[in-house]
């Protein structure tokens, strides 16, 4: 029933909007129909047109990047007008988009030219020549969205290699004397782990976001800035804030769930895991300094256990 | 930049199981601020878990054509900030300020006590005034006038010359001072000539005809006239001059406000504008230091053609525009227009004068060309002795018949009040 009425009300909106956007999308030009591009519109829709109440949908129509969709949709279709026109416009941006990301002119021509075979539709599927720009919506601009899928393809490329690395190159970089990783991580105190989650339950997506950037990613704060869209100096602030509340926050748990003022600080700041993390790092430092390193960890460990 | 302890490392790599990686269009989207609000929240949720799509969106965002650095976009940002921008402005409002109130107390200075010795003379105005400099030159910017001012030695020489105009057009000023913004525009003299008058920069509501009325006259002397002010009849042999001045000359008096500081500062650069005692043009790229003669011919009169139009039958440059008036172009020539008015606005000068002469430069004075207002078949008559605009568009004309014409397009088409 649910489905009906967002179908209707979806049916309803493209019928009233479809000669307006036809017009503004130029879509005699690169030819499409009225009737193609409302197919379009349609399945635009029913993608991404929410709980499907009209005035939703009437501005998620309004808000596309119909000219850029009429395009990308008639270059799909295989209209040479279209293509021609993507090309002049895109071709030269595809490739310096590649060089950015693969930061290596074969690397980036490479990654270019697949996305172009993609893109042009090379692939067949039921016999029928299946273009990737028949899956562009036009909620983001065609060059960001031709960036995207590049950094896609660079992203699967990259973790493909990674996983293809030769023993060879492994024993070169001295991967063989690691020592495996732990099969289980050691048990942390219980109320240190909830607690722990709590608080990072509480953050808002966006601040979460910008701790796992920072600090799993290693990503820089102008590049958070702008994944987010912030100013570099907004991100500077709220990591120092994230970093402070969060330990305030801990503590606080720690604290309700019985731990002393000082347990509860001991336990934030002597992670067992940490330990461990120094030990072996310590193992494998060829450098002379902090000659009993393991002797003032273990003094630690039985004082936190004390 | 601060540690988080290592538990929070680990229970943020932990995370919450990632499901369904959002496609290209939504990465796209998010990245160009153009989800909803709640779709915004759902990918950054997924974000916060998922490191192959923070991955995507970083590699994406780095290969944005023409992205500049950060730095350089924080720096853009930094300027953005609403406050800062303000800042700036404020902090340009009053150093701009502070350098003409240190420009003006470098002027000589004619003291109040000499204005007011010289109001209560009944001393003619001689010749040798004309000689007599004053620095003064008063400006204030065309946006905030409506109250005419007067220079202080501009005052004694117009009083001298007729003292009695000169003491009813200062009762006047003063009274209006009382109820009225400041704001006239004014002229710095030549250092040859008579202070002129201020005028109103900003077109008020029309003045009743009764206070328009002005004499033409043939005598070098001088009175100041202002376009506001209600003045007699002239005595024979005094000549008027109405010296409108858009956004000119000098430092303005020290009580002006800010916003017209402001301006001014922007107006020392123009060309200065003056006219003589003979009803010539002159003009001052130094700020009143050498002055320039302008001259203007009076090219043929243009023959009339219909309902707000004006043709010239033989030089017009322009063609004709239904409900406009036609402009004849011409260059400076040796036929003097004895000037009555003039302003001017950075290099656009509306200058207007005897026989209905109304000319338009856009170019700071070395092309003209002339406008004859036209309106339902009539056509401006007598001398132009005030010309007023508040901006390039909108202006106002008054003439000595008296006549007030305006327009709101620039004077290609005007209309008569």
């Amino acid at each position: 029933m649910k489905t009906t009425k967002t179908t209707s009300a979806v049916q309803s909106v493209v019928n009233e909007l479809t000669a307006e956007l036809y017009l503004k999308s130029g879509s005699e030009k690169l030819g499409l129909t009225p009737e193609g591009l409302a197919e379009i519109l349609s399945e635009v829709a029913e993608k991404h047109g929410g709980s499907g109440s009209e005035h939703e949908l009437r501005t998620l129509l309004l808000s596309l990047r119909i000219d850029e969709l009429a395009l990308a949709r008639a270059c799909a279709a295989g209209h040479n007008t279209a293509w021609e026109i993507f090309l002049t416009r895109f071709r030269e941006k595809l490739y310096r988009s590649a060089l950015r990301i693969a930061r290596e002119d074969s690397a980036a021509r490479e990654l270019a030219d697949t996305l172009y075979a993609d893109l042009y539709g090379t692939n067949l599927r039921g016999g029928q020549r299946v273009s990737k720009l028949a899956s562009y919506t036009g909620r983001g601009s065609l060059e960001g969205w031709l960036r995207t899928v590049l950094a896609q393809e660079y992203v699967n490329r990259y973790r493909r290699t990674k996983r293809l690395v030769s023993l060879e190159e492994e024993s070169e970089e001295g991967m063989h004397l690691v020592s495996p990783e732990r099969t289980a991580p050691l048990a942390a105190d219980a109320r240190l782990t909830q607690t722990t989650d709590e608080a990072l339950a509480g953050l808002p997506s966006e601040d979460r976001m910008i701790l796992t950037a920072y600090y799993l990613d290693g990503r820089t704060l102008a590049e958070i800035a702008r994944m987010v869209s912030v100013h570099e100096s907004t991100i500077s602030r709220k990591v120092d804030k994230l970093a402070k509340s969060l330990r305030k926050q801990i503590l606080a748990g720690l604290a309700r769930r019985g731990m002393s003022r000082r347990q509860a600080e001991e336990a934030l700041e002597t992670d067992v895991r940490d330990l461990q993390v120094d030990i072996r790092r310590s193992l494998t430092q060829d450098s002379a300094t902090g000659a009993f390193p393991g002797k003032r960890v273990k003094a630690r460990v039985r004082e936190g256990q004390g | 930049m601060k540690n988080i302890p290592q538990i929070v490392h680990e229970r943020l790599k932990a995370g919450a199981a990632v499901s369904g990686h959002p496609d290209a269009n939504i990465l796209t989207a998010f990245g160009e601020c153009s989800l909803r609000e709640s779709e915004r929240v759902s990918v950054l949720a997924h974000l916060a878990a998922c490191t192959e799509c923070r991955e995507i969106i970083a590699l994406a965002l780095l290969a944005t054509e023409g992205t500049q650095p950060a730095s350089v976009a924080a720096r853009r940002a930094w300027f953005a900030w609403p406050a800062l921008r303000w800042g700036f402005a404020t902090a340009g409002v009053v150093v701009i300020a502070l350098g003409i109130v240190e420009f003006e107390r470098r002027q000589p200075v004619n003291s109040t006590a000499i204005v007011a010795k010289q109001i209560t003379s009944a001393q003619p105005m001689t010749a040798d005034l004309q000689n007599q400099t004053s620095s003064h030159a008063l400006s204030t910017l065309p946006s905030t006038a409506s109250q005419p001012e007067i220079a202080p030695s501009g005052a004694a020489l117009a009083k001298k010359a007729n003292p009695k105009l000169t003491e009813r057009e200062l009762r006047q000023q003063r009274t209006r001072k009382e109820s009225e913004p400041k704001g006239p525009a004014r002229l710095q003299p030549p250092s040859s000539e008579l202070m002129a008058s201020q005028q109103s920069a900003k077109a008020p509501a029309p003045v009743p005809a009764s206070s328009r009325v002005v004499a033409g006259a043939q005598s070098p002397s001088v009175n100041v006239q202002t376009s506001e002010t209600q003045v007699a009849q002239a005595p024979p042999g005094e000549q008027f001059l109405a010296y409108n001045s858009g956004p000119l000359s000098r430092a303005k008096p020290a009580n002006t406000s800010a916003a017209q500081t402001n301006a001014a500062d922007a107006i020392l650069a123009s060309p200065r504008w003056s006219i003589t005692a003979a009803g010539g043009l002159q003009r001052s790229f130094d700020q009143g230091k050498t002055w320039q003669d302008v001259r203007v011919s009076a090219s043929p009169t243009p023959a009339m053609a219909g309902n707000g139009m004006a043709m010239t039958s033989t030089v017009a440059k322009q063609q004709a525009v239904p409900g406009a008036a036609i402009e004849t172009s011409v260059k400076a020539a040796a036929t003097p227009v004895v000037f009555r008015a003039v302003t001017a606005a950075g290099n656009e000068i509306w200058a207007g004068g005897s026989s209905a002469s109304l000319f338009h430069s856009i170019d700071g004075g070395d092309h003209w060309t002339r406008v004859l207002p036209s309106s339902s078949g009539t056509v401006l008559t007598g001398d132009v002795v005030s010309v007023e605009f508040s901006d390039p568009q909108h202006g106002t004309v008054t003439t000595s018949t008296p006549e007030i014409w305006s327009t709101s397009d620039g004077g290609q088409s005007w209309q008569k009040q």
